[in-house]
Parts: C-alpha cells; sequence; structure tokens
C-alpha cells in the first residue's frame, strides 16, 4: 500500500505548490511512490480519512479555512506547515492590524461566504508535525521533505537548508 | 506544388492587396497569378495542381486583420454565373475531375478609393500577407 | 427544487465553489460561481515605501508573480519619472514572456489538459496530471519540460523562480549572462517542436468539442488586451483596445493610465466582487473579456511568423471575434509559440547583454500607473504616494476579476446544456467546472480588494431557498 498524501491551500497565493510543481520531472517519479488522495490538482471534493501527510499551503483567514485544517487534521496522520505564510501568517496576517479590514471583519457576512476571522498561522489552531519555512521554500527543500516522509522518517531540514 | 491566385483590383486601393502580393510573390519565383477577377479559364491551371492558395481582400473583416480558411472540397452540383473561389474549383472539378486542396488567404481592408496604393493599417499587414502565403507555398506547417 | 454543490472547484488557482439550482424539469435555472478568499492587497501597501510594491505585490499570486512585478515596478518608474535603459526592456521583457509561457503551460497541461485528453466524463480519480502521465506519458513529460524551460529561464534571469526580486523601479538588478543567453537560445528550438505538436493535436482534436465550443461560455462580449504600435501582440508594454464580437475596434489606443475613463466597475447586489465593465456600453451591456483569447481578438496580428500562421487559421474557424471560452485553451497554445519566437528574437539582440540595466532616481511624481498584460490578462497596478514616498492609496484591477461576468454567465450556459438533475453524472458537473478552467482565473490574485470574492455556483429552489446540496 502506498502512502496517501495530500495537499491543500487556505489563505496563501499558491506559490508553494506552485514550487512543489517546480520538482518538474522529480515530482513525477516521486509520484509513483505515493497516492495523491487530495489536492487542488486533483478532482477528489471530499478530504478521505486516513491520510498519512497533508502539506498545508496558506494562513487560516475565515471560518471556511478554519473548518478545513479542522478536518484536515482529524484525518490526517501528520500535518506539514508548507511556506511562510502557514508557518507565521506572513503576507495574509498584515491585515491583522488594518482599520479597513477590521471593518470588514465586523461586517455581517452574506451567507454565500465564510466569516473572516484574525489571520492565524496553522500551528495556532492545530497541531503541527513538521515546518518547511520558505516563501515559498525552495522544490529541493520540499522534495527533501517528502522523500524523507515517505521513506518513514522525520525531513531533516538543516541540510536542506543550506541547500536550498 | 502550390498555384498562387492573386484577385482584386490595384486601382481601388485596399482591393488591390491580393492582386499585389500575387505579383510580388511571382516575382520571388513562385508560381503565382494576378487577377482582376477568376475567370472560368483558370479551371484548367486548377486541375493541373495539387494546391492552390487564393488571396483576397475583405470588406467584412477588420482592417489589417489576416484570416486563413480551409476552402471546402467541391462537390459536382450545379454552377452559378460570376465565379467565387468555391465556384471556380467546382468548376475544375466539372471539367476535369479533379480539384486542388484549397486555402483562401484574406485581409480586412477599409478604403475602396480610386488609386493606387494601400491605407496605412493595410500597408503594415502586407509584409505579414506574403509571409503567411510564401510559407503555404513552401508547405512549412512546422512539424 | 434542488441545489448542487461543486465545491471545491479543482485544477484552478484559488479557492471557488460553485452552486447550481435546478428547476422542477431538472434543468439548471440559476448558477453562482462564489470565491470565498479575501487578500486585500490594496489596503496592505498602505503606508509602505513604493519600492517595496514589486516585491509585496508579486505575492498576490505564486503563478504570476512576475507580472505583478512587471506592472509593480513600471507603475514605480512613473513615480520616478525615469527611461528605463533598453536594455533592461528587453530583459524585463524576456523574463514576462518566460512566465507567459510557464503560466500557460501549468494552465494547458497540469490543469486543462486531464479533460482535453482523458475526456471530460473520465474517472475523476484519475483525471489529473498523474493520470495523464499514466496515459499520455509523453505529452505530460513535455508538458512538464515546457513549465521547467520557463521557470528555469526565470530562474537564471531572476534568482529564482517563484517571487523573485530582480525586476525593480528604473529596470532590472542585473544583466544577463551569456550563459543564461545561450541557455534561452538552446533550448527554444525543441520546445517549439514540443508546442506545434501540441497544437497541432489540439486542432485535430477540435471536432470532438463541438458541444463545449457552442456551450462554454460562448456568447458576444467586448474584449480587451494591450496592442502595440503596429496592431500586434504585446504583454509588455503598449495601448489598450476594446473591440466588439464582431471583431470591429471600439475604441483603440486608450491610455491605460487613464483606465478610470472607460472602465467601471459595478457592486453586485449579493457579492463582495464588483464587476467591471465598459464605461461608454453601460451596465451589463458594457461586459467585457481579457485574456488569451480577448488579446487575439483584439490584435492584428502577433507580429512573429509562427503565430501568425496560427492565428490565420484560428481566425478561419469565424468571421468575426472568436466567442467561445473554449477557445481560450487555442490562444494560449498560440501564445506560447508567440513567447518562444519572440524570446528567439530578443535574447538575440547584441543589446539584451548590456550592463547598463537601471535607471536611478528620486520619486519625482506622485502618482504612478503600470500595466502589462498577465498570462490571464489586462493588469494595472496604480500607486500614489506622499513626499516621503510611501504609499497612500493603491488601486489593483486585475485580469480574472474583469472576467467574473463572464465566467459567472458562462458557467450557466453550460449548466443548463449539460446538467440534468434527473440522471445526473459526475462529468456534467465537471464541465461546469471546465468552463472556470477555461478561463484559466487567478483567484489569488482576483482578490485583492477589501471585501471577498463570492464566486459561489448554488444550486436554489423556486423559492429561493437552498436545496439539496450534493457533493461529488
Amino acid at each position: 500500500m502506498k502512502p496517501k498524501i495530500a495537499t491543500i491551500w487556505l489563505d496563501g497565493c499558491s506559490g508553494c505548490h506552485m514550487s512543489l510543481l517546480d520538482l518538474d520531472e522529480r515530482l513525477l517519479e516521486l509520484a509513483e511512490r505515493f497516492e495523491l488522495v487530495y489536492s487542488p490538482l486533483v478532482d477528489t471534493k471530499e478530504f478521505p480519512p486516513g491520510v498519512d501527510v497533508t502539506l498545508v499551503e496558506g494562513a487560516v483567514s475565515s471560518q471556511a479555512d478554519l473548518d478545513k485544517i479542522r478536518q484536515v487534521c482529524q484525518r490526517s496522520r501528520l500535518l506539514v506547515s508548507l511556506g511562510d505564510c502557514a508557518v507565521t501568517g506572513n503576507i495574509p496576517a498584515l491585515r491583522n492590524t488594518l482599520k479597513e479590514v477590521l471593518d470588514v471583519y465586523h461586517a455581517p457576512p452574506t451567507s454565500e461566504v465564510p466569516e473572516l476571522l484574525w489571520v492565524k498561522p496553522v500551528h495556532q489552531v492545530v497541531a503541527v508535525d513538521f515546518y518547511l519555512p520558505g516563501c515559498p521554500p525552495s522544490a529541493a527543500i520540499i522534495g527533501a521533505a517528502l522523500e524523507a516522509l515517505l521513506e518513514g522518517r522525520p525531513p531533516d531540514l538543516q541540510a536542506a537548508r543550506f541547500g536550498n | 506544388m502550390t498555384l498562387v491566385i492573386g484577385l482584386g483590383n490595384p486601382l481601388r486601393r485596399d482591393d488591390g492587396v491580393g492582386y499585389r502580393a500575387a505579383l510580388e510573390l511571382e516575382q520571388q519565383g513562385l508560381c503565382a497569378l494576378a487577377v482582376c477577377q477568376l475567370l472560368p479559364e483558370l479551371a484548367d491551371r486548377l486541375a493541373q495542381t495539387s494546391q492552390v492558395l487564393f488571396m483576397d481582400a475583405d470588406l467584412s473583416l477588420r482592417p489589417g486583420a489576416i484570416y486563413l480558411r480551409r476552402l471546402a472540397q467541391p462537390d459536382a452540383g450545379a454552377l452559378s454565373h460570376g465565379l467565387s473561389p468555391a465556384e471556380l474549383l467546382q468548376l475544375s472539378l466539372a471539367l476535369y475531375g479533379h480539384a486542388p486542396a484549397a486555402y483562401l488567404l484574406s485581409m480586412g481592408i477599409s478604403d475602396l478609393g480610386y488609386g493606387e496604393g494601400f491605407s496605412l493599417v493595410v500597408e503594415a499587414a502586407f509584409p505579414a500577407f506574403l509571409q503567411l502565403a510564401q510559407s503555404l507555398c513552401s508547405g512549412a506547417r512546422w512539424q | 427544487m434542488r441545489r448542487i454543490e461543486i465545491n471545491p472547484v479543482t485544477r484552478i488557482e484559488g479557492h471557488a465553489k460553485i452552486s447550481l439550482h435546478l428547476g422542477e424539469s431538472g434543468r439548471v435555472e440559476q448558477a453562482r460561481l462564489h470565491i470565498e478568499q479575501f487578500r486585500g492587497f490594496e489596503k496592505l501597501a498602505l503606508g509602505r515605501p513604493f519600492y517595496e510594491m514589486p516585491g509585496l505585490m508579486a505575492r498576490t499570486c505564486g503563478i504570476c508573480p512576475v507580472s505583478h512585478l512587471i506592472a509593480g515596478a513600471k507603475a514605480a518608474d512613473a513615480l520616478l519619472a525615469v527611461e528605463v535603459p533598453q536594455a533592461a526592456v528587453y530583459l524585463r521583457r524576456i523574463l514576462h514572456l518566460a512566465q507567459i509561457f510557464q503560466s500557460h503551460a501549468l494552465s494547458y497541461f497540469y490543469l486543462s489538459a486531464p479533460d482535453l485528453l482523458l475526456g471530460m466524463d473520465a474517472d475523476p480519480q484519475k483525471r489529473n496530471l498523474l493520470g495523464l502521465l499514466a496515459q499520455h506519458p509523453q505529452v505530460a513529460r513535455g508538458g512538464v519540460a515546457l513549465r521547467r524551460f520557463g521557470q528555469e529561464i526565470i530562474e537564471r534571469l531572476a534568482g529564482r523562480r517563484i517571487h523573485p526580486a530582480w525586476v525593480v523601479p528604473g529596470g532590472v538588478s542585473n544583466p544577463m549572462s551569456r550563459e543564461t543567453r545561450d541557455f534561452i537560445l538552446q533550448g527554444i528550438p525543441s520546445a517549439q517542436k514540443t508546442v506545434q505538436a501540441t497544437l497541432d493535436e489540439f486542432k485535430r482534436s477540435l471536432e470532438n468539442y463541438r458541444e463545449e465550443i457552442r456551450t462554454f461560455a460562448s456568447f458576444p462580449t467586448l474584449f480587451l488586451g494591450l496592442v502595440g504600435d503596429q496592431g500586434e501582440l504585446e504583454h509588455y508594454h503598449g495601448q489598450l483596445r476594446m473591440v466588439e464580437p464582431s471583431g470591429r475596434v471600439v475604441a483603440d489606443r486608450l491610455d491605460p493610465a487613464q483606465y478610470h475613463q472607460y472602465l467601471a466597475e459595478q457592486d453586485e447586489p449579493d457579492s463582495y466582487l464588483k464587476s467591471p465593465y465598459y464605461r461608454p456600453l453601460g451596465y451589463p451591456a458594457g461586459m467585457y473579456r481579457v485574456g488569451p483569447l480577448a488579446r487575439i481578438n483584439v490584435i492584428e496580428r502577433c507580429g512573429t511568423p509562427r503565430a501568425d500562421f496560427e492565428l490565420a487559421e484560428f481566425r478561419g474557424l469565424e468571421r468575426g471575434a472568436e466567442l467561445s471560452s473554449f477557445y481560450y485553451h487555442y490562444a494560449r497554445l498560440i501564445e506560447m509559440l508567440f513567447a518562444l519566437e519572440k524570446l528567439q528574437e530578443l535574447t538575440s539582440r547584441p543589446q539584451a547583454l548590456d550592463t547598463r540595466v537601471r535607471a536611478q532616481a528620486q520619486p519625482s511624481r506622485q502618482e504612478g500607473v503600470g500595466v502589462a498584460e498577465a498570462p490571464r490578462g489586462t493588469l494595472i497596478h496604480h500607486y500614489r504616494i506622499d513626499q516621503h514616498g510611501l504609499v497612500t492609496w493603491a488601486n489593483l484591477i486585475i485580469a480574472t476579476g474583469h472576467n467574473n461576468l463572464a465566467m459567472n454567465q458562462g458557467i450557466l450556459q453550460a449548466a443548463k446544456h449539460f446538467v440534468d438533475g434527473n440522471r445526473l453524472q459526475e462529468g456534467m458537473l465537471n464541465r461546469v467546472e471546465a468552463v472556470i478552467r477555461a478561463f484559466d482565473p487567478c483567484l489569488s490574485c482576483a482578490t485583492h480588494a477589501v471585501g471577498q470574492m463570492p464566486l459561489e455556483v448554488q444550486l436554489l429552489g423556486a423559492d429561493g431557498g437552498l436545496l439539496d446540496r450534493r457533493s461529488r
């Protein structure tokens, strides 16, 4: 049975996912060793249970993000914060101090769109196992982390940092 | 081998763009005819070639824009008076049993005044018009 | 009355949800597209030094950061009132073309090719890049290689692939090396072969998509895009042109800096996202599209031989402008050919190696506008600064936002045609999503303004109440 890998994006720019794709051909090779069960790049609509590793891009900015990450956390064995928005809040979190934005927070949303929240990094709402910083983290770091996780060992980020 | 037939009236400004293009291509050694209108005699030439490229001006298109269309193969049905490229192809098939693969390269025009020379937009687009015709003639589909 | 929700829309950039409202007959009566992100970059810019803008704005999007760099830097150029050295213009153009190229490769091969080559009705589990790799390995690998080529050019020129910092107010920060130039020139021929082969195959496959061509957001709209002095295809600089469905030019040589004179935005009663429209025609008659299809429709010619050949053939399909959004895919492939030819041309110029690549100045004006054609359409960055160079106001007009009206109408058109609530099949819903994919939206970009961009497709009952919620 191949490990089940998932990726999601919350409030991010998709740059971290693009960096994942920047593995180019190596991604195609790596993909033979796992099953991509949920991702913006595939058509699964429901996050499945029993996921081994989920890479999470983006900060938690809305009720929808919060609901999503909670569900993902419940259904994943390991969570990886992918990129600075997930790790620290980064650009999305800049809005936490702006008056104009605070007004929107307090304005009642229509039922169609999720309520906005204070922007938070992922680990402030759920338990995260590994962090891949960078805006975005390089493809090399993401690749090294994936390989380690597929082999069942924790990613060695010290080495990866210098190879960035 | 591609036969190029450029049609139009060189004394009605932009209308002559197909005619002038054919003259240019003939100077460059291609098999090109500049005609003011399509005449039945041309069916003979068509019957002897595998591919024909008609070049023409088109008032209904945006000036300077270039359109390339493959013309449908004719069926040997009824003919009408006056000849369009499609009708000429039909004549060729009816009389000689063969119609070549056919393309129509049109350029949108705007100026139908009396005189020679083109409007600015058509003049600017003319080199591209020629270049497209050349590439079709040389069979380059950039495989 | 039933409601079907497609959530999330997959194989696009960003978050979107579609809701379909079915009538008694089981056919769709209403469809809305909801985007649930909120980004707010226009506000994040306030109080920050103007020279931070390119780097900050790049983070609007991870696919097209270069376009934001370019538009932001050009706005800053205007603030500095400098003339960017010729070599820097070439280099910025080269970088931008590489990005257009990789972004289109992503859109076509990674996001849409699973539909086009495996089929709209293919097994959802396999209908993705990895499934494509299994069934059409050569195509998948070819697509990966094309995207890689574009990304490597960006990396070599600008230092990194995503959110590089190399484009700066006044020019670029360092010149191009001979190694980079050689790398680019050497990679072009094989890339051209791959793109041409893909385009030829795509043209052959059009036969299979007659229904989709007719119904994927295929209706009359205006089209907006940049054109160069000779009416040629432009992504870096030019003036704006608006064309109507017949192909006739409605407005030409519009100064991008004066966009507010001819573009306005309409508030939607149930949406935070405003809908841009062409002022003289009012709302909603002034609806327009941007992006590859629009650019192809507004220009006279591309300006490079292969692309012009393909353009002429593409035009032969219709008498006026091409109206079907399915043809966005066709336009993207033509633009990829153009990008390679243009890269060849610009990179070969001796001046591209020149070392004078940046003009230095202090801010001289308090307002600057920069325009570019991002992969997805017209992009405008507009900044105002105070005497200290801090941003006091920022306005971004972003491609996907222009297409909001068309996308919403488009999914309704496709949903009405394909979705039958009485015999619901997954492939029907996938086709509705595929309309959005044709637009290749960048929703992280589009939700830049305060307020969210609700793109929500909802299936509502006759009484307006939310009906059955079904997800795949």
